[in-house]
């Protein structure tokens, strides 16, 4: 299939859905649906996904799935499989590279498995288990699987600790509890696939409290510079590693990796492998006005690499 | 009474095998605590021509990265068997494996990653960094057909050449040993191992789980003869790698034990055989578990099963 063959069919934006970060997901949604028009897809139309996501697809008689939705069920692995299932192509990455993104832990053994750095961390899968936490605070603790820094907090002592998983634990399941890492947030985009990668200029996120929490990613006091203000040493290996990852999960399209620096120490922390995509405040945007792509362009290269 | 689908594979080899399984499961279990078991495909299920309450999935899923039968069932909140999407692509994908794997403690064989599109490059790269013999295999494929031993450089050529559709393979040494795989199953909120079954080749000494090569006879040996400690370790290798990669309800591992006792792990299926002749079931018979009990621990170990 072409790209010239896809615009004359009936394209799905597929967006919002019950996940706990639906909103985020309207709003790149809605500008995804905006460029297609934009690219002659005049056939495009945007889906809201409900109780039954199978059913609405299957009724919508979509040919094509663009991928704008954000958290569990939609970016761990489910639609994506659910979709090979239906034989709808669709955008971005498969089943491997959405379910092991979309699980930290998961995500920080491969990384350590491909010899980069990632901060140590302990899983705990019941909140009972904490005596076995083996290294000293300050601590990041968030949901294993959530996106968008839902739930993020940092604990200065392990005294702490139990009453601040406690809820966490209650509301998302099991708690991933991290070596907080001082330094500076930088966020990668990968865009391409394996033997045409390519990496978009690094973004620094500056965010008042002094890491990245929900209310630093979408509060007006943060900062973002791109690109980073870092040395070409770091910048080589934050490229490196971003690939790395990449390439090993077999992610598709486009992800992006958020690390942490050190000095010169790099650390990754997550993969978001359907970043968010609003065209004027999601970092992906920032990313995109850095490197010069037009949004739509953006939208037709992912659209591209997807049906490759 | 709860209606109970055994899904199997839509086209091609694989529906055939999983049919027969199908009809087995059916043959074996009809009635059993109540439940109606009817055979059901996905098309059946997405088209809502039927609803059952449970899956038993058998869909082996070639389809995308493993994970897709799981992706879908899950996404239709149907409660079904075996592992999810994240398992099952972990599983079908050679270097996360180890990666997983690793992480829990477990030695793995070294490998290189290959690019088979420039072919002299990874010639070089395999015999420096692997030597010769080596086997040469695709990193995400389910079958092993397309899996070479190359014991020369001109067989080594010669394989890469032949492996020149897929986009990344992995080459590891050929080891020498005795081959064996180790069923997983959960019962009753244990992991328990089956006993060892051994795999003797007749008439053709490159016949086995690392090189599916030639035309010799394969024999299944239902316990291996090994020795009680080799036994054990070999046990406690594929109850450990099973949680590593968070496989659910069953698995089976293949290794391959050295004269000098070590085991390397070649690779870990999330869907083992369960048909009239697969070694699975005979394993679970050898611990007094009949067919329909191993159905039922199934059924008791997949998500949200509990609750039919």
């Amino acid at each position: 299939m072409t790209f010239n063959d896809l615009r004359s069919k009936k394209i799905g934006v597929l967006l919002g859905g019950k996940s706990m970060e639906r909103s985020t997901s309207l709003r790149s949604g809605a500008d995804v649906h905006r460029a297609l028009l934009d690219l002659g897809f005049a056939d495009a139309i945007k889906i809201d996904l409900d109780d039954d996501p199978i059913e609405q697809i299957v009724n919508s008689g979509i040919e094509f799935a663009f991928l704008s939705l954000h958290g569990t069920d939609y970016e761990d692995g489910k639609l994506q499989g659910a979709l090979e299932m239906l034989a709808i192509p669709y955008t971005g990455c498969g089943v491997l590279a959405s379910a092991v993104g979309f699980d930290k832990v998961s995500a920080k053994i491969v990384a350590r498995g491909l010899g980069v750095s990632t901060p140590d961390w302990f899983l705990l899968k019941d909140p009972g288990s904490l005596e076995k936490l083996e290294f000293e605070g300050p601590y990041i603790i968030k949901p294993c699987a959530q996106g968008s820094s839902l739930g993020v907090q940092k604990i200065e002592t392990v005294m702490e600790l139990p009453e601040k998983i406690k809820p966490l634990f209650e509301e998302f399941g099991p708690v991933l509890v991290e070596k907080f890492i001082p330094g500076r947030d930088l966020t990668v985009a990968v865009v391409g696939n394996p033997g045409d990668l390519q990496v978009l200029p690094i973004l620094e996120v500056i965010a008042p409290a002094g890491f990245y929490d929900r209310e630093g990613k979408f509060g007006d006091e943060t900062k973002y510079s791109a690109p980073a203000k870092i040395d070409e040493s770091v910048r080589l290996r934050a490229e490196e590693f971003a690939k790395a990852v990449y390439t090993a999960l077999h992610c598709k399209a486009v992800s992006r990796l958020d690390f942490r620096l050190d000095g010169d120490r790099l650390y990754f922390l997550e993969i978001n492998t359907i970043p968010g995509m609003n065209g004027s405040t999601s970092n992906m945007s920032c990313i995109l006005r850095a490197a010069n792509i037009p949004y739509n362009d953006f939208v037709k290269k992912i659209i591209l690499d997807s049906i490759s | 009474m709860s209606v109970i689908g055994v899904l199997v594979g839509n086209e091609g080899k694989e529906a055939e095998l999983s049919r027969k399984t199908a009809a087995y499961i059916l043959a074996q279990c009809q009635g059993m605590d109540g439940h109606e078991f009817i055979i059901i495909t996905a098309a059946n299920l997405i088209a809502k021509k039927i609803r059952p309450d449970a899956v038993v999935n058998i869909h082996y899923g070639l389809l995308g990265d493993g994970g897709s039968a799981p992706g879908l069932l899950d996404l239709m909140r149907i409660p079904h068997t075996g592992s999810d999407g994240l398992a099952s692509s972990i599983c079908r994908n050679k270097v996360l494996t180890k990666y997983f794997g690793r992480a829990a403690g477990i030695d793995f064989p070294d490998h290189v990653i290959v690019d088979p599109m420039v072919s002299n490059c990874s010639r070089d790269q395999i015999i420096s960094k692997i030597g010769l013999p080596a086997i040469l295999k695709p990193i995400d494929s389910a079958s092993s057909i397309d899996v070479f031993l190359a014991r020369d450089t001109q067989e080594l050529g010669s394989a890469l050449e032949s492996m020149r559709s897929y986009s990344s393979i992995i080459a590891e040494p050929f080891l020498k040993g005795r081959e064996i795989t180790v069923g997983v199953l959960e019962k009753d909120g244990e992991t328990l191992a089956l006993p060892v079954i051994g795999l003797n080749i007749k008439n053709q000494p490159y016949q086995n789980f690392q090189a599916k090569y030639g035309e010799g006879e394969m024999e299944f040996v239902i316990p291996a003869e090994l020795d009680d400690a080799t036994s054990s370790k070999a046990q406690a290798i594929a109850v450990k790698l099973h949680k590593a990669v968070n496989c659910i309800g069953y698995s089976r591992t293949d290794m391959v034990v050295s004269p000098e006792g070590e085991m390397n792990v070649l690779e870990i299926n999330a869907f083992p055989g369960i048909g009239p002749y697969s070694e699975f079931p005979k394993a679970a018979a050898l611990l007094g578990i009949i067919y329909p009990e191993l159905i039922s621990c199934l059924m008791k170990s997949g998500k949200k099963m509990y609750d039919i």
